[in-house]
């Protein structure tokens, strides 16, 4: 099997088959996408190097549950996004995130001069004081790029559901920048 | 990074690891095989075979055997499902006891009785072992399944209790036979937290 021409669904089958190639392909594969996602969340690279670990670790158990014809890529990441809210869990504290800012935004949302230092910082906290599925609807699609379709599937929401929270958390934020630039005037 | 994975993998092998990584509809189908072998067993040793007529009684059994199977399925479910986060577990928890608690307490007569249950205990220990144990074999994230693994085994005892004892005071029921259960969490899911500490720092 030519493993850079595979999907991941053939390798995730050859894999189960015993192809320890398909292995090693799929961890070359996904483990940055994952170690990004987990260092984003955690901010800590030796928390985020061992969700990634503990990840490819609970996929090889559990890999005899890949049903043929399902997508590999939500699995992974559903085990990954459970390991990182354990993570939280343990350390008891609220997560901040970091973010890349390079004037990509969504149609909902209104343009910010992102220019400014303090700027980045506000936005930065009014992403980090949404609810945790806006949050994490924003952050997959808004920062991380993904389809609505893909974030619907990590998150186990209907694609509708998610886009509703991704436009409620955007007006949230809007309203938190106005409310902070206010605040900031006076 | 792969390197140190690949160590980690090397230690999975044996009997153990072999069964942990069977499809969860095997694991199920074992666990279930365990559970319905106790019970059976438990039966014969005590020389009682329940005869089930269309009552109060029978419906509790029937709730409890329900409410073991949801346990079981959420004792081994999946890593690759959503987590409904510690909010949703407990909500569930909470239900799979409240439900319990009047499957077992509908084959009252309405008296109280004697609160006592130190042979129910036994009786429900000697089955919720031997489902607690395969659940710990079968369990690939211990700290997940903790909880409900303890919460499966002590409904597994609570049942037996239920088919072998035949006393109708409500005291009893709820002392003797759904005490099992209470005393399935406390026990089993200290021991089941133990473990899953031991193997967070693996």
């Amino acid at each position: 099997m030519d493993l850079s021409s595979a999907t991941d669904e053939e390798l995730m089958s050859a894999y189960v088959g015993g192809d320890a190639r398909a292995h090693r392909g799929l961890f070359d594969r996904l483990a940055p996408t994952l170690l990004h996602l987990a260092r984003r969340q955690l901010r800590d690279p030796v928390e985020a190097e061992d969700v990634v670990q503990r990840t490819f670790l609970a996929l090889h158990r559990a890999r005899h549950d890949f049903r043929p014809g399902a997508k590999l890529r939500p699995w992974v990441f559903t085990i990954a996004m459970n390991l990182v809210r354990d993570a939280f869990r343990r350390r008891k504290r609220q997560r901040e995130t970091t973010l890349d800012l390079d004037g990509r935004r969504d149609p909902s949302f209104e343009p910010m001069h992102l220019e400014r230092k303090q700027d980045a910082m506000l936005v930065r906290r009014a992403i980090a004081s949404l609810p945790e599925d806006q949050r994490q609807a924003i952050e997959m699609h808004w920062i991380e790029e993904r389809p609505f379709a893909e974030v619907a599937e990590v998150v186990g929401a209907s694609v509708s559901a998610v886009k509703v929270r991704a436009h409620r958390g955007y007006k949230k934020m809007r309203l938190w920048l106005e409310t902070e630039g206010q605040l900031r005037r006076t | 990074m792969f390197e140190a994975l690949q160590r980690r993998v090397q230690r999975e092998r044996g009997p153990h690891m072999w069964l942990r990584e069977r499809p969860t509809s095997q694991r199920l189908a074992l666990l279930g095989l365990v559970s319905v072998t106790s019970l059976v067993g438990v039966l014969l040793w005590r020389g009682v075979w329940p005869q089930l007529t269309a009552d109060a009684s029978t419906l509790g059994l029937a709730v409890l055997v329900l409410l073991l199977g949801l346990a079981m399925v959420a004792a081994l479910r999946p890593v690759g499902e959503k987590h409904g986060g510690t909010e949703g577990h407990g909500l569930v928890i909470a239900g799979l006891l409240l439900g319990s608690l009047g499957a077992v307490a509908i084959a009252s007569d309405g008296s109280w009785g004697g609160a006592s249950g130190m042979q129910c205990w036994m009786l429900g220990g000697f089955v919720a072992a031997p489902v607690f144990s395969t659940i710990l074999v079968l369990d690939r994230a211990p700290w997940r399944g903790g909880l409900f693994g303890a919460l499966a085994a002590g409904l597994a005892g609570t049942l037996a209790a239920q088919l072998v004892c035949p006393s109708p005071h409500l005291g009893h029921l709820v002392v003797g036979h759904y005490g099992v259960t209470l005393l399935s969490i406390g026990v089993l899911g200290a021991i089941a937290w133990g473990i899953a500490r031991y193997a967070r720092t693996r």
